[in-house]
């Protein structure tokens, strides 16, 4: 029997020694200043009246900068994506079309999905096929809501009147993200594939959001706050279950509220209101979505940008120390200024507001 | 540490790169996507060094290092499935890496989690709860997870772990 450790080192060894370093901090730099001076373009973009999750242009590497670890001269071409968005909209357009009649009962409440006797699961979907009068969807299981164990695989049924002309390649590109909630808790992880009669939720992500063949989310009602995603749906999800578990109250999350009042600035730029207002954005970025906030922001005239990468990524960045609370030590010192313009940054978090009190950039990395 | 951040965060990069890029080949199977995962990872750590220096950087990269290689373990998963790793039997490398393509293997044959898990546990020598901080999973998950990804590896190897050796 051999020692573990020495096994995985054996599946690292003889790797190439390479300089991974070289380029990196001065890559850095300019990214920083890239994205000073794309902000004006991201804030156009919003202003445009369009819900913008900003793709930075200096935030990737900068080939000429970044030296390359290692030349193997050669050139690898980019299979073509695959549009799984386009593909998952084509397949819940299906489902609907079949004359499904739709006998599914919203849920009330975030708090009811993850409080009553429900399972939620978060996966990517690995497969669909037709089978008699359902389609079943096979899902690779990355998340349990609770955190229990369950099966890696699960299969999904999703009942459907008459089958449809849908494809088997129609089928085949469906994919990304799923997120299902079960009637009944999977208790015997060794039932592999376990197979399930039907789904009280079942949602994909499509073009602009995010679909279910029964129901619009944007029917759920006032208490589920508007979501772009699955993995939105699943993090405000176990949001509210790890509230729930603290014993704390779960509150209806209410990201559309508008902001009364704009944060007046002084000479720096910043108040002790707009300090707050600054805090209250960050906390509620801990539990709310991109979309709420940015509407929220809008509804007050204020223009934001977010960040490049998923919402998942910018709000769960290691942070041990809540560090992203504290933003109010930094924000007392701009670390540039244009007219007009008051820039703030700390801990990834940048924040740019205008002379008149308008907050034109609200961006983590 | 000193006063120059740029020659701060070189000393700690150069410092754990070899490590960091050791650990992103057991989680991606081969060596140029981890470079590419570790160089990312050490260019987010330096657009935030002036916060991460005095806190935990190497926590950090690992986390991002983590997300990236399951977010390339999915792309790649849908646009190419492939029955090789791209640079198992590449020309040119070294008797030693050809000779570890068992163990990457085994390890591919792992759910991302799993396989995080395992190196995170048993190659990065985390904790259970500086693993489940890393993963944002509970310890039971941690411990779990470890459970089965050892269970299915021994269905292939004879291995031990450090504590079951004493």
């Amino acid at each position: 029997m051999s020692d573990l450790r020495e096994f995985l080192d054996r599946g690292a060894d003889g790797a190439t020694e390479v300089d991974l370093v070289e380029g990196v901090w001065r890559t850095s730099r300019r990214r920083r200043r890239n994205r000073r001076l794309g902000a004006g373009s991201a804030v156009a973009a919003v202003a445009a009246g369009a819900v913008v999750v900003s793709q930075w242009g200096g935030a990737g590497p900068s080939p000429e900068d970044l030296a390359p670890a290692v030349d193997t001269g050669v050139v690898t071409s980019e299979p073509a994506p695959v549009d799984t968005l386009a593909a998952n909209q084509r397949f819940l357009d299906g489902i609907r079309a079949s004359g499904v009649q739709f006998d599914y009962e919203l849920m009330e409440s975030p708090g009811y999905a993850v409080g009553g006797g429900l399972q939620i699961l978060v996966g990517e979907v690995e497969g669909v096929r037709a089978n008699g009068h359902h389609f079943v969807v096979t899902v690779e299981v990355e998340q349990s809501i609770p955190d229990v164990q369950v099966a890696e695989h699960v299969d999904a049924f999703l009942e459907v009147e008459t089958l449809h002309d849908l494809t088997q390649a129609d089928l085949d590109a469906v994919g990304g993200q799923v997120l299902l909630v079960l009637p009944d808790q999977p208790r015997n992880v060794h039932l592999t594939p376990k197979v399930f009669p039907a789904v009280d939720g079942f949602w994909l992500d499509v073009p602009d959001g995010i679909g279910n063949p029964y129901v619009d989310y944007s029917e759920m009602g006032s208490d589920w706050p508007p979501v772009d995603s699955v993995a939105e749906l699943s993090g405000m999800l176990s949001e509210t279950h790890s509230l729930a578990q603290a014993g704390e109250q779960v509150q209806p999350i209410e990201c559309s509220a508008s902001w009364q009042n704009p944060p007046p600035l002084n000479s720096i730029g910043l108040t002790p209101a707009a300090l707050d207002t600054a805090n209250e954005l960050v906390r509620l970025a801990a539990y709310c979505d991109e979309a709420g906030l940015i509407a929220r922001a809008l509804a007050d005239g204020t223009e934001v940008a977010v960040g490049e990468g998923e919402v998942a990524e910018q709000l769960a960045i290691p942070d041990p120390n809540r560090a992203y609370v504290r933003l109010e030590g930094t924000l007392a010192v701009p670390v540039d200024s244009e007219p007009g313009l008051h820039a703030f940054e700390l801990e990834g978090w940048r924040v740019v507001i205008a002379s008149d009190g308008r907050w034109v950039e609200f961006t983590r990395e | 540490m000193g006063e120059d951040p740029e020659r701060e965060f070189e000393a700690w990069a150069r410092s754990r790169q070899r490590g960091f890029l050791r650990s992103a080949i057991l989680l991606t199977g081969e060596q140029t996507s981890a470079e590419d995962l570790v160089q990312d990872a050490l260019l987010k750590v330096a657009d935030r060094w002036s916060r991460l220096r005095h806190e935990a950087p190497d926590a950090y990269a690992r986390r991002v290092i983590y997300n990236g290689a399951v977010s390339r373990w999915r792309r790649r998963r849908r646009e190419t499935p492939t029955a090789e790793l791209p640079d198992a039997g590449a020309p040119g490398r070294s008797e030693a890496w050809l000779a570890g393509a068992d163990v990457r293997a085994a390890l591919q044959g792992l759910t991302p989690r799993q396989r995080a898990v395992l190196v995170l546990r048993y190659y990065d020598d985390l904790s259970e709860q500086q693993i489940a901080d890393t993963l944002g999973v509970s310890t039971g998950t941690v411990k779990s997870q470890a459970h089965v990804a050892l269970r299915r590896l021994r269905e292939e190897f004879d291995v031990m772990t450090a504590e079951e050796a004493r």
